[in-house]
């Protein structure tokens, strides 16, 4: 059957932390071959002993060679017209999350891949992918639970001595802060689980990082349906943290911790705990729970090889695709275009010279 | 793979109550030595059941039977061994396995049913929704506990039921749904070509453990799964912390019930070379330190190690729920339950 289907050449665009991640996975798939990398700092790449394909300094002789598709792996300012360029040169493309900085931006990426209907546009919003999400949306679809009720997400970094220095964190290049950085995944997946939701409210907050975007953002999602959704994105958890909560009418599944590379969201684990029903006596309070505990993350290689599917059958992209990012973005735009980031406690406090070691550019405004 | 971690509490008095349990396996010394492991009938195996290794040196002693140690997967057997119609004669006719099934198990039904069978067919139907949806049939394999297939026939999962059981006349099973319900009563196991890849999901419990001939019998299971179809299993683990520290002193080991009590390791190896893929490998277990406990309140003369005595005498209820769930999440509770998918 593998004879009939044809091998695809890829391009990659910024060979950067995803862009390497991406690179192992073209590497591992059979039907996929490797066959440009871009970097604007070509030595980046060149240093890399594994890297046996051809190296470019400008995307735009990547994409006007011969491949099939371009993973656009750059920071966020870049992307939308990589994309768009990438469309318009007949390229399939892959595109990291957040899809741009800002709703325009996704916008006109879509307005390109409406013009070019024969080629595929996916989001790399692998979360969806992880064991533990996975199996709680088999068990939430079985119905054996009941409906979901509401939704609780959590989802923040340590920080660390880098922080400010990330371009993730500034927002002229990153269009956003912590939300856009790492929540609009939790968003997506609230969206995976609910569907769309008709009502947002959010607060945006400095709370410690001096920088020009917010450090913890908490949204509210509610749908029509009722149910409800809550996000915590932080960057001041000081601890890498990932917890998805899923309330249904008769249990509660819990995804916590994310299998990475470093391990260093903790072991990825469902747990699955079953509503006491009235005439049960014993441990109220206490239900017996089922800790699933998960070793091995597919969730790159699940999302490459759906996109290479999707490209190889000629199917409509319906899973991560660019409605999954626009409507992720919209709630995103919503929130940032409704609440001011306010500072939190003790934030402008100058006497312990915190502030002075923290701040990382000039000028600074707080609200 | 997977590795599932459960918060239960319960004791090993509520599934074998001590005065019953004694017995139970007094009865079974004496129809195990008179009849079914008298010495013109025993055979002698050269591998291990699990790895095939031949390399092993005796384990230990019960009834006065040997039991071997494969020194490549850690599995622990019985060698010399009865045939597989031996054991199943031995189930439908001794008076053990007849007090078992009137007796020990009627006066812990309340129990099993409660914290083994409901939480058994739950397990069987969530995992069944999340691998195979569309499935329709399961096969129940070699059970010896009419209670349970009792149970098994009439829960509200699953389109149509097969039970396979060499081990007793089955028709005194009140069949609730008798015309989707299949029971097949096979003596030697053997797969009819007209079940051959028809059941979705197919379910074994502690039954490779009295297995002489393992390898028949997962061939008749494999045979019998369709492609992708699902095969449930519990089995108890050498590697588990009660039978690590008891050894040959534990109540749980004696034949023909146990057998086998092969190793992580060991089963690993046996069911990949079977044509399985393992989806979860969970030891669920949440009696290791009360058996130890018991074992040693019992019979003084077993000797345990100091760590070991600490963490029992310690009195810490806290304490004691900690390290039973730490040997859950690091499969090193002797309970074993395993998802396998044919490849």
């Amino acid at each position: 059957m593998r004879k009939n289907v044809k091998t695809l050449r890829v391009g990659i665009v910024g060979y950067g932390y995803m862009g390497k991640i991406r690179k192992n996975i073209i590497e591992s798939s059979p039907l996929l071959k490797l066959a440009g990398i871009c970097d604007t700092n070509t030595d980046l790449v060149t240093a890399d002993h594994t890297v046996k394909c051809k190296v470019y300094n400008s995307y735009k002789k990547l994409i006007s060679s011969d491949i099939d598709i371009v993973f656009v792996c750059t920071p966020n300012s870049f992307s939308p017209q990589i994309v768009i360029d990438s469309l318009r040169a007949g390229r399939h493309v892959f595109c990291e999350k957040p899809p741009g900085r800002t709703l325009a931006d996704i916008k006109s990426m879509v307005e390109e891949e409406k013009k070019n209907p024969g080629l595929k546009l996916m989001f790399g919003f692998n979360h969806r992918y992880h064991p533990g999400i996975l199996e709680a949306r088999t068990i939430v679809d079985s119905k054996r639970f009941g409906n979901i009720l509401f939704l609780k997400g959590t989802y923040g970094k340590s920080g660390g001595k880098n922080y400010l220095d990330s371009w993730r964190n500034q927002k002229e290049i990153a269009g956003g802060g912590i939300l856009l950085d790492q929540g609009i995944h939790m968003i997506d997946l609230f969206r995976y689980f609910c569907g769309d939701f008709n009502e947002t409210e959010g607060f945006l907050s400095r709370m410690f990082w001096d920088t020009n975007v917010e450090d913890n953002a908490f949204v509210f999602l509610r749908n029509s349906l009722g149910q409800v959704a809550t996000l915590h994105s932080s960057a001041t958890l000081w601890k890498h943290c990932f917890k998805i909560e899923i309330f249904l009418e008769k249990a509660y599944l819990i995804v916590s911790g994310l299998l990475s590379k470093t391990g260093s969201y903790g072991r990825e684990t469902l747990t699955i705990g079953r509503r006491q029903f009235e005439d049960e006596t014993f441990a109220l309070g206490n239900p017996r729970e089922e800790v699933v505990y998960f070793d091995q993350d597919l969730s790159w290689a699940i999302e490459v090889q759906k996109f290479q599917e999707f490209i190889t059958n000629g199917t409509k992209v319906d899973n991560s695709s660019s409605l999954d990012a626009l409507k992720a973005m919209e709630i995103v735009e919503l929130v940032y275009n409704s609440s001011l980031i306010k500072n939190g406690p003790n934030f402008t406090k100058n006497g312990d010279g915190i502030n002075e070691k923290r701040s990382h550019q000039s000028g600074r405004k707080h609200v | 793979m997977k590795n599932v971690v459960i918060n239960q509490v319960g004791s090993t008095s509520e599934f074998k109550p001590d005065l019953i349990f004694k017995k139970y396996i007094d009865l079974t010394r004496k129809d195990v030595r008179a009849g079914l492991c008298a010495k013109n009938k025993m055979k002698t195996v050269l591998c291990c059941p699990a790895c095939k290794s031949r390399d092993s040196k005796k384990a230990f002693s019960k009834f006065e039977l040997n039991y071997s140690e494969c020194q490549k997967c850690g599995s622990v057997y019985l060698n010399p061994r009865p045939s597989d119609e031996d054991i199943r004669k031995y189930y439908m006719e001794s008076k053990a396995a007849k007090f078992w099934r009137d007796t020990l198990a009627r006066k812990t039904e309340d129990k099993r049913k409660e914290k083994i069978y409901e939480k058994r067919f739950q397990w069987l139907s969530d995992v069944s929704e999340n691998y195979v949806p569309s499935a329709e049939t399961i096969a129940d394999f070699n059970s010896r506990d009419p209670e349970y297939m009792r149970e098994f026939l009439s829960a509200p999962y699953f389109k149509r039921k097969i039970l396979v059981n060499p081990y007793f006349d089955t028709a005194v099973l009140s069949n609730s749904n008798a015309d989707a319900n299949e029971i097949l009563t096979l003596g030697n196991l053997k797969t009819p070509l007209k079940h051959r890849e028809t059941i979705d999901v197919a379910c074994s419990f502690e039954t490779i453990d009295c297995s002489s001939d393992i390898e028949s019998f997962l061939k008749s299971v494999h045979l019998m799964l369709r492609p992708d179809g699902i095969f449930f299993l519990t089995t108890i683990s050498i590697s588990g912390f009660d039978l690590q520290v008891l050894w040959g002193e534990s109540s749980s080991i004696f034949p023909p019930d146990r057998i086998n009590i092969l190793s992580r390791k060991g089963l690993e190896v046996l069911f990949k070379r079977h044509g399985f893929d393992m989806i979860e490998y969970s030891t669920p277990g949440f009696l290791d330190l009360d058996i130890v406990k018991n074992a040693a309140r019992k019979d003084s003369s077993i000797e345990l190690p100091r760590f070991v005595k600490t963490i029992l005498d310690n009195g810490d209820e806290q304490v004691y729920r900690d390290f039973q769930e730490f040997l859950q999440l690091s499969k090193l509770s002797s309970f074993t339950r395993i998802v396998l998918r044919k490849r």
